[in-house]
């Protein structure tokens, strides 16, 4: 039998005022199953909660409702209480009197009467309460990162740092992601591989980091504080333990004539390759596809050539399996390449290139050693034209969003264009110049201003080759809509920052969503823009959407402090309003169907297949399962299930059902 | 005929099936709907314009449920039961063999899933000119002269839950009418209860039901209930371009969502 | 019957309306006392059953209010309640039932004096329509007949 205390809070005269609170505890004394009822100035004060810790013990209540203040304000205060009297925390709940009552209506019967109405729901629904045992996970205290990338760097160094371990896994021979490729960096103009690459050399030598590169992850299974990585470790035909990073065996290979991806093209590297001279780690591998050896079955000059003895031919791939509790994506993004663009050549004129491209002939260790150089001849180009929002904004193309970054880059590039070829000219075909930032205005302003960047506020509809210049065809929509044809040398187009290559199937490995575009989706626009949907893993960088350097940063750092949050302790505790499906006695074990039309209205995926069998290990019966650990409690998979086999703690359908049911039959 | 005898007689004589489900003749001109274990039985087996029962109901029965392979003789409408209890992990392909029978009366052969996609999409579907008759008749009245219409429709049934029992998509073990904590829906066939009842009914098959009328045929007292689910189920098609009983993997309507779903009403 | 004063359900999300009820309250916007919150986790959480069974304990209206699109605490929620809500609205018009009486809203955490709008409208339109008695007599009338 249920003995449910009920406590009528005058907060001062809040609700007092409005609302005739003696009268509300005299009527709720009546309610069945209420074994005391009282009201006091002020419940939440430390006499008022006193009060209430002593009527729990004292007429042994099973149950209270605390009538004051919305829950939002002070349900953990009284939860508290109740924990303090013995009674389990959530066999407390709270009829909001005050936001919802008091301070909305006015003095009278009918607003005591809502008073009433709502006590007596909650006093209804606390009698079907349950007690709750916080749910305990326990963590396992390593970070995987995926993604070597600058986003990935910082959120392994700010895990290491406080003392965690990381793995990091990397696609590519070498961490560096993107940013080694720049060639500087707005709005300060320092040099990107200056400070970037110490922070790639702390990721290699941090204790706490495991660095896999040329890796990729195959399998993730588990959840939050628990999850179960298997990383592929491609062959790279070398042993890392053994090489020491001389780079004999690249300078000998014979083969020379391979498009440098991390040139984009615009070079030439070995089959046995270090990506770029400050790689890290400084070990090469061997491109299968393209070496010699593996081609023709003959070579092996590389091997000849290792003193250390380093070149395994016979490697294969290895998998890794580790145990982790957090992961961090930081997979980064791509660009649109120009053979995107049918209106300008689809690729095919060689001196129209892409922002990477530009990237890595303005650093001095790119293909042409920091000269701008037209790729079809060499020859320093006078007239440069740069094409901003080259499929970004563009819902024809498919990219309705802004590609955020290439505003910015433009203006660098052309500053950086103008330092390098003092008597040039460059022209900035744009829509907007979006330049919201610290101190990024300006730097656009110095591209105008002191650069002398002939802005064009128009878009560019055709470019085409004359001549062996490039005629570029816009309008000048500040300018009555002229039409603009510029005579240029080169063309740089500022192509729309896209979702990864692959962004997809690791999505589906990992279970997170992703939208439309194929970037990651965070759990909140808002509140929890790091985190997805699924618990205990997180994003980072323009795998999430295009974004800055500063950003990436700002947002792996923040993943370290989400992560470490989550490490700070062995054990995870969760509040137990969680799904979950019923289980009954043989031979039914449950009244779920196993129709699994609940499966994907999960937000969390937490909903699993559990496979009864017998004790031959025959399959009985399939039926839903809800992981603890991952629930989080939104109950959409209770309203969907037909069989009402689901039900969620704190929200029952009995609690509802005859909150409804009191509210109405009075 | 005998095609589909050949096929049942070949399927159970080579065990890889243990049953197969069809029709026998039943009494007074008659057809039932029949088990059959052994080859030698097949001769019974029969198909014919009377055989309208759907039967995908039984692949859910014990007898189907324990063995290893079942075959079906599976006109259109069992084809597309059979689907949409695949797309609820309700039965495997492995396990059946559906003898697929053309709206025409004509054996298709033995059909995999593929294939019986191919098959369903082929067939006609959609309301009947009657039903959708109905459904505008009752359109077309003023919204008291719905209820009423509805209310009074109800007031003869008597919970006999025949409707239930014949439908292949109800197939939960505890229907959330023998729910008791809390009683969700009121036991006694009152009107308040009949109302609910086929209410709750026509929500759950939102999207499943794959048009069959066998909750129709079977009710005693003639309810025209399948016009609720039919009228749904055209209006899912509509709303989400989602049809039940086309698809052997995973599809329900109201387990999905677009962002742009009209939402004209929503203040 | 000139002081008829309905009895209004109101079912919402814990995250958007009712926080947003409760910012009315912070606000000291009035509005009817006819209103009774009942709190859920998320509008996909909202079973339908509960408003008929609303309907049927006497109550003359009903609102059903969550985070807007694309707002949802759990991402999702709302947007499979609103598929709900299409599909059981159109059920109810052709059974007749009075789907004047049952109100949709997205009310925001930042919407406070949107929520005292949605009852003292929905309040005038009940009051409007009158008591929902052909609803409440199936439950109670008919029961031995």
């Amino acid at each position: 039998m249920a003995r449910i205390g009920v406590f009528i809070c005058h907060c001062g005269e809040n609700i007092s005022a409005t609302v005739d609170c003696p009268k509300v505890s005299e009527v709720a004394a009546k309610f069945p199953g209420v074994a005391y009822s009282v009201d006091y100035k002020y419940m939440c004060s430390d006499p008022g909660q006193s009060l209430v810790v002593n009527a729990i013990k004292e007429h042994k209540l099973t149950g209270i409702v605390v009538s004051a203040c919305s829950p939002r304000m002070h349900e953990p205060t009284f939860r508290r209480a109740c924990a303090e009297a013995g009674l389990n925390p959530y066999l407390c709940e709270m009829a909001n009197i005050r936001e919802h009552c008091s301070w909305v209506h006015e003095k009278g019967d009918r607003t005591d009467q809502k008073a009433i109405d709502v006590v007596r729901m909650m006093v209804e629904k606390v009698k079907r309460n349950n007690a709750l045992m916080s749910i305990k996970v326990p963590v396992t205290k390593t970070a995987l990162v995926i993604g070597g990338g600058v986003a990935g760097i910082q959120a392994a160094l700010d895990i290491a740092n406080a003392g965690h371990k990381v793995v990091m896994v990397e696609r590519e021979p070498s961490i560096g992601g993107h940013m080694s490729q720049l060639s500087e960096t707005f709005p300060t103009l320092d040099c990107s591989q200056c400070i970037l690459t110490p922070r790639m050399v702390e990721v290699a030598q941090n204790p706490n980091i495991t660095l896999y590169t040329y890796a990729e992850v195959e399998s993730v299974e588990g959840f939050v504080g628990n999850f179960n990585v298997k990383i592929r470790k491609k062959a790279k035909s070398i042993d890392e333990t053994l090489c020491n990073g001389c780079g004999m065996c690249t300078t000998k290979c014979p083969q020379k004539k391979i498009p440098n991806e991390f040139e984009l093209g615009m070079g030439n590297r070995p089959a046995i390759y270090v990506p770029f001279p400050q790689a890290v780690p400084n070990v090469p591998v061997i491109d299968r596809l393209n070496c010699t050896y593996y081609k023709n079955g003959k070579c092996k000059i590389c091997e000849k050539f290792c003193q250390p003895k380093a070149i395994r031919f016979d490697q294969e791939d290895e998998i890794i399996e580790v145990a982790v509790g957090a992961i961090s994506i930081c997979t980064g993004f791509d660009v649109k390449k120009t053979d995107f663009f049918p209106e300008y050549g689809y690729g095919k004129h060689k001196d129209i290139i892409d922002g990477l491209q530009f990237e890595r002939m303005a650093s001095a260790s790119g293909p042409t050693l920091g000269a701008i150089r037209r790729p079809s001849d060499g020859a320093e180009p006078k007239k440069i034209v740069f094409v901003a929002c080259a499929g970004s904004r563009d819902p024809a193309k498919g990219i309705e969003y802004c590609s955020k970054i290439c505003c910015m880059y433009t203006a660098k590039h052309a500053i950086l264009y103008k330092h390098k070829v003092h008597d040039g000219t460059a022209y900035i075909f744009y829509m907007d110049i979006r330049a919201a930032g610290k101190n990024y205005d300006e730097f656009t302003r110095r591209a105008i201003e002191e650069d002398n960047a002939q802005y064009i506020r128009g878009r560019v509809s055709s470019i085409y080759e004359r001549d062996g210049k490039l005629i570029v065809i816009g309008t000048d929509t500040l300018m009555n809509h002229e039409t603009v044809e510029i005579e240029a040398d080169m063309v740089v187009l500022a192509t729309a920052g896209v979702a990864n290559q692959g962004a997809e199937e690791l999505a589906q490995k990992l279970h997170v969503s992703y939208d439309q575009h194929r970037f990651f989706s965070e759990a909140h626009p808002k509140l929890k823009p790091v985190e997805t949907n699924t618990a205990g893993i997180y994003l980072a960088g323009a795998c999430q959407s295009p974004k800055d350097i500063p950003e990436s940063v700002a947002a792996a750092s923040g993943v370290a402090g989400k992560i470490s949050c989550l490490f700070s302790s062995s054990e995870l505790t969760r509040e137990p309003l969680i799904a979950f499906v019923d289980r009954i006695a043989a031979p039914d074990y449950s009244s779920c169907t196993g129709c699994f039309l609940c499966q994907p209205v999960c937000p969390y995926n937490a909903i699993e297949k559990e496979d009864i069998k017998d004790r031959a290990g025959n399959l009985i019966k399939s039926l839903a399962y809800i992981n603890p650990g991952l629930c989080q409690g939104c109950g959409t998979c209770v309203a969907i299930c037909k069989s009402k086999s689901i039900d969620i703690d704190g929200y029952t359908n009995q609690q509802m059902y005859s909150e409804v049911d009191a509210l109405l039959n009075s | 005929m005998e095609e589909i005898k050949k096929i049942a007689r070949e399927l159970l004589a080579e065990n890889k099936v243990q049953v197969v489900l069809g029709f026998e003749k039943g009494t007074a001109n008659k057809v039932r709907p029949a088990f059959f274990t052994k080859a030698e039985d097949i001769d019974k087996l029969i198909y014919n314009e009377a055989c309208i029962h759907n039967i995908a109901l039984y692949l859910k029965k014990d007898t189907c449920q324990h063995a290893k392979g079942v075959a079906i003789t599976a006109t259109p409408n069992v084809v597309r039961s059979i689907l949409q209890l695949s797309a609820e992990n309700q039965i495997t392909e492995e396990k059946i063999h559906i003898i697929g029978i053309t709206h025409e009366g004509k054996c298709a052969g033995i059909l995999d899933f593929k294939a019986a996609e191919e098959f369903s999409k082929t067939q006609p579907k959609g309301l009947k000119p009657e039903d959708k008759a109905l459904i505008e008749k009752i359109q077309a009245m003023s919204l008291e002269e719905r209820f009423d219409y509805w209310v009074e429709a109800f007031s003869p049934c008597i919970k006999c839950y025949a409707c239930r029992a014949s439908c292949p998509m109800c197939y939960c073990g505890k229907c959330n009418v023998e729910t008791n904590n809390p009683q969700w829906i009121p036991v006694a066939s009152h009107k308040y209860g009949n109302v609910e009842w086929h209410m709750m009914r026509a929500m759950h098959l939102a999207g499943r039901c794959i048009n069959c009328g066998e909750c129709n045929r079977s009710c005693p007292v003639d309810i025209p209930l399948n016009i609720l689910s039919y009228m749904l189920s055209d209006f899912v098609l509509d709303e989400f371009d989602s049809e039940a009983g086309l698809n052997s993997v995973f599809t329900s309507a109201l387990s999905a969502y677009t962002v742009v779903d009209k939402e004209n009403f929503i203040k | 019957m000139s002081e008829f004063q309905p009895k209004i359900v109101a079912f919402v999300c814990n995250w958007c309306t009712y926080a947003g009820a409760d910012l009315t309250g912070t606000s000291r916007i009035k509005y009817s006392p006819n209103v009774r919150i009942v709190r859920f986790p998320c509008t996909g959480r909202i079973d339908y059953m509960l408003l008929t069974k609303a309907f049927a304990s006497g109550a003359d209206g009903i609102i059903v209010s969550g985070c807007h699109p694309n707002d949802c605490h759990y991402t999702s929620g709302n947007f499979y309640a609103r598929r709900r809500w299409i599909v059981f609205k159109k059920l109810c018009d052709f059974m007749g039932i009075d789907t004047r009486r049952i109100v949709f809203s997205w009310v925001s955490a930042a919407e406070g004096s949107k929520w005292a709008d949605i009852v003292n409208t929905t309040n005038e339109e009940i009051i409007k329509l009158g008591p929902y008695d052909s609803y409440h007599k199936l439950s109670t009338q008919d029961i031995l007949e």
